[in-house]
């Protein structure tokens, strides 16, 4: 725990890092709180569609009368338990296939590599295309999917680490002791490798966001009933020549969610790789 | 050993595992599209499947032999360019790729000469004066560009210039004879692609530059009395721009894939509305070619640069640095 | 003409608070002489070197010290003010040749650049031949051949004749030497060691030869001058220094050298070494009286609140020491 103050405190000692800090709470808040304080998201008002921000609708009527500040605060809410769920699993699986890969070399080793070559030759948006085309959109499939694109990341960063570890002479003399490999991958691995990887995975996040949110507008990511912030800004944009507002409220806070994001991930690399410092 | 020698042993090297790369790529593409849940030929057809129909793609696709019949016909045959026929419109289905695949290619080129002449000059600028307010604004503005996703500036480039100003067009491509109508209708789509690679660019440029101008040969430089715009522009530059390099094989990788967002928004045709409305309408074949076509170029955009990063820096294609 | 340095003092600006690393540093020089500057880590020997080229890092002021180099004066207080100097008639030498060269361009390509300085108004052929004479000078055979070679193809050795035949281009009045062989092989110092000797032969430069090791110092310089803890403690001919040391840490550093004929006990963990007890002192709040008092081994009460001046030492001309035993003959 007090790990967590030191670093919130080093992270607020500077610019970016209190900017960084000050938006993505600010998102959060409006995630959570926005749906509690304002009208139903899926109440139909035609009469009042389109609507600029006004007092009823703090940011305004969709085409379909609904209201705004709700919509935008569930389509936040989802949008960032995807991104986090995605970028969680993915970097989780990642980080253990990298490790694995690092520690046993050979052609255990090589596999992987060409394995993670392989997913990587093609342009991320356009795997994810072509894989959710083939099996299915739904939230569900999503999440598997996306995970998919983003693990070799992971994997790379995670083997990269354990191979550097492996030389070290700590490993070699608990080796030499017969400890037990899980022992050693779970006592030394695993904390020296966790560092490079929480940096990452924060610096992944807004780009996940970015990933979902222009998935969902394409249609290929999360479907009705359920949005998101990208296809709030489809919703949008369909009728963008009736009305700019639904676009630009969507559009908006989405790109406050990434900002806010990336600031606070460039934040936390500062404060947590000083070096790429070896625990012990 | 000499050095065309070991240049080519580099470029050997470097080719081999691009052609296991690409056949590991085109294996997976190949799995994923025969392993669609479901009969393929009913998925593909959707509501126009009839049992003749479905037995001649089935014949056409060769999707009554063997699996390793299968991968062989498609492998060979693509190698050659031969994608087959479509169903619908019965053309090569290379041919309908060949035709909208300059029109994306044109938007990323331009989108990444527009991120190098903005972004290397503002880099070099921020890191001719670090700390100083001009490099923190400039720092501040670099990551907004970064941050924002291609999806938000294309929607609010497309808003400002569809509703608000008229200067630019906002839809399209232009008319295909007439090369500045050509041009103006890239230049929204590029500096929306453009934009985040902008921030991107000046930051990595600043920090590459920075580094090397810490390093101890530019010491030497000084000691001797070499002017600092020389040393900023001729000694530092070059090893700066070794990361800017590695960074544009991503790059285009990276812009080819939001290609498709921009394509969609400024109704752009290009190799990104192709796949996205081949999906639409499940013409599977196409699709399939279509990315063929991408991981290729993926591909050799990242062999490309290896190149000229050993190029610029003698030391890579000697095995080490 | 000579090189002569007065009362340099130089402060860095660290997070913990500001280091004094160099107080009141004064050297003579004389045209083709040989100066050693000893001194053990953080004694801020190459903190000299990098005031006198202006090469200091921005963390870095100098407070005080005027430079005379070949009779025009320059106020080191200014960050530049030997700028016009550099490659012309001051030379640097480094300590890692690996990281003294840019590892993308040729070696030819960076001795070309002395040259601009040099030779301005010179085209691309004179540059060449003269770059080309200068490998042939320090002995790197096959000069064309290097010409076109990176740094990365040359051995250490190699690339510190290089370094060394850059400085051979500049023509200096003064050539500074940081540590030239602590990167290389023991083999291969006594070449370059040669080479620097051959290029003062040459060229009639003065060289600053700043070392840890004293051996190479008695071996080769003409003068020495002790370093310690930012003060210069002595400062002599390496044969009167040698025969009477005027300071005790002077005399505590050659007791601690290991003559290669002394006798070795046969259980190896019978040998014993002199080593000089305790730690340097810290730069930020100098104690008051001698910088050595407290590790001194003939120290007295005086020595813990007077501050020594120079003192000579002997009747040799030009030898001191700030000791205050000298005071007492």
């Amino acid at each position: 725990m007090s790990g967590l103050v030191a670093t919130l405190k080093r992270i607020c000692s500077e610019r970016d890092g209190r900017l960084g800090l000050a938006f993505t709470l600010a998102i959060l808040v409006f995630a959570l709180v926005g749906p509690l304080v304002s009208p139903d998201p899926n109440a139909i008002d035609i009469k009042a569609r389109f609507a600029p921000p006004e007092l009823t609708h703090l940011l305004g009527t969709d085409n379909l009368g609904r209201d705004l500040l709700a919509r935008t605060s569930v389509g936040t809410r989802y949008a960032l338990t995807l991104a986090v769920m995605i970028v969680v699993i993915s970097s989780v699986i990642g980080s253990l296939i990298g490790i694995v890969a690092g520690i046993a070399s050979g052609w255990v080793d090589r596999a992987v590599t060409a394995a993670f070559d392989i997913v990587n030759a093609f342009p991320p948006l356009i795997l994810a295309f072509a894989l959710i085309a083939l099996y299915g959109k739904g939230s569900a499939t999503f999440v598997l999917l996306v995970t998919v694109v983003f693990i070799p990341q992971f994997g790379r960063m995670a083997r990269a680490r354990a191979q550097t570890l492996r030389t070290l002479s700590f490993i070699e003399a608990e080796r030499m002791l017969a400890v037990h490999p899980v022992t050693i991958v779970v006592r030394h691995y695993l904390p020296n490798v966790a560092g490079p990887i929480i940096v990452l995975a924060s610096m992944n996040l807004p780009v996940v966001i970015a990933f979902e949110a222009s998935l969902s507008f394409l249609g290929f990511g999360v479907q009705p009933p359920k949005s998101s912030l990208g296809t709030l800004i489809k919703d949008g944009f369909v009728s963008i020549n009736q009305s700019w507002w639904p676009t630009v409220a969507a559009a908006l806070v989405l790109a406050i969610a990434t900002l806010g994001a990336t600031l606070l991930g460039e934040a936390l690399r500062r404060v947590i790789d000083p070096k790429n410092a070896v625990v012990r | 050993m000499s050095k065309s020698q070991r240049i080519a042993i580099f470029i050997a090297s470097r080719l081999a595992s691009v052609v296991l790369t690409m056949a590991g790529a085109t294996l997976l593409l190949f799995l994923m599209v025969r392993l669609v849940p479901g009969d393929f030929t009913s998925v593909m057809l959707g509501p126009r499947a009839t049992p003749e129909l479905r037995a001649q793609i089935t014949h056409d696709m060769g999707l009554d032999r063997s699996m390793i019949e299968q991968l062989w016909l498609f492998a060979s045959r693509a190698a050659t360019g031969n994608f087959g026929e479509d169903v619908v419109s019965h053309r090569p289905i290379l041919d309908i790729v060949l035709d909208v695949i300059p029109n994306t290619l044109a938007l990323a080129f331009s989108a990444l000469a527009l991120a190098l002449i903005v972004g290397i000059p503002i880099g070099i600028i921020a890191a001719l004066k670090p700390g100083s307010w001009l490099d923190s604004g400039l720092a501040l503005l670099s990551i907004s560009f970064i941050t924002t996703p291609t999806l938000v500036v294309s929607v609010i480039l497309f808003l400002i210039f569809a509703i608000g100003l008229h200067w630019l067009p906002v839809a399209g491509a232009g008319d295909p004879g007439d090369i500045m109508d050509r041009l103006r209708h890239l230049i929204l789509p590029s500096v929306a692609l453009a934009l985040g690679w902008v921030g991107y660019i000046s930051r990595l440029v600043r920090a590459a530059l920075l580094d090397t101008l810490a390093e101890l040969h530019v010491r030497t430089l000084r000691a001797y009395g070499v002017s600092e715009y020389r040393i900023v522009g001729l000694y530092a530059l070059k090893l700066a721009l070794v990361p800017v390099v590695s960074i544009l094989g991503i790059g285009l990788g990276d812009l080819i894939g939001s290609s498709v967002v921009v394509e969609i928004i400024f109704a752009r045709s290009g190799i990104g509305s192709l796949i996205f409305n081949s999906i639409a309408q499940r013409n599977y074949p196409v699709v399939q070619a279509c990315v063929v076509f991408i991981v290729a170029f993926y591909i050799v955009a990242n062999l490309v640069v290896d190149m000229i990063n050993a190029l610029l820096d003698p030391r890579i294609a000697a095995g080490r640095g | 003409m000579a090189i002569s340095l007065r009362n340099l003092s130089v402060d860095y600006s660290l997070p913990q608070g500001t280091a004094h690393a160099l107080r009141g540093v004064s050297l003579d020089i004389q045209k083709g002489e040989l100066l050693g500057l000893v001194g053990e880590s953080g004694s801020g020997k190459s903190t000299v070197a990098f005031a006198l080229m202006g090469l200091l890092a921005n963390n870095a002021r100098v407070t005080s010290g005027t430079a005379t180099i070949d009779g025009k004066s320059f106020d080191l207080t200014k960050r530049n003010a030997t700028a016009s100097l550099r490659g012309r008639g001051m030379a640097m030498i480094f300590q890692d040749p690996m990281l003294s060269l840019n590892p993308v361009f040729t070696i030819g390509t960076q001795l070309c650049e002395v040259l601009r300085r040099r030779a301005p108004g010179s085209d691309r052929k004179t540059r060449v031949a003269m770059a080309e004479d200068a490998l042939d000078k320090v002995k790197l055979g096959n000069p064309r051949r290097r010409m076109g070679q990176y740094p990365h193809e040359l051995s250490g050795g190699m690339r510190q004749r290089v370094v060394i035949a850059m400085a051979l281009l500049s023509e200096p009045a003064l050539l500074i030497a940081d540590e030239p062989t602590t990167a290389l092989d023991v083999t291969v110092e006594a070449q370059i060691m040669r080479e620097i000797i051959g290029l003062r032969d040459r060229i009639g430069c003065a060289v600053l030869l700043i070392t840890h090791s004293l051996g190479l110092v008695t071996e080769y310089c003409d003068r020495l001058s002790v370093l310690y803890a930012g003060e210069r403690l002595e400062s002599g001919t390496v044969k009167e220094v040698q025969r009477q040391p005027g300071h005790p840490y002077t005399r505590m550093l050659f007791d601690c050298e290991v003559p290669i004929d002394r006798e070795r006990h046969a259980d190896a963990s019978e040998n014993r070494f002199t080593v000089i007890a305790g730690d340097l002192p810290d730069p930020r709040r100098r104690p008051p009286g001698c910088i050595f008092n407290g590790r001194c081994d003939v120290s007295f009460e005086a020595c813990a609140t007077v501050n020594p001046d120079d003192y000579p030492v002997g009747k040799e001309a030009q030898h001191s020491a700030r000791c205050l035993r000298l005071l007492t003959p």
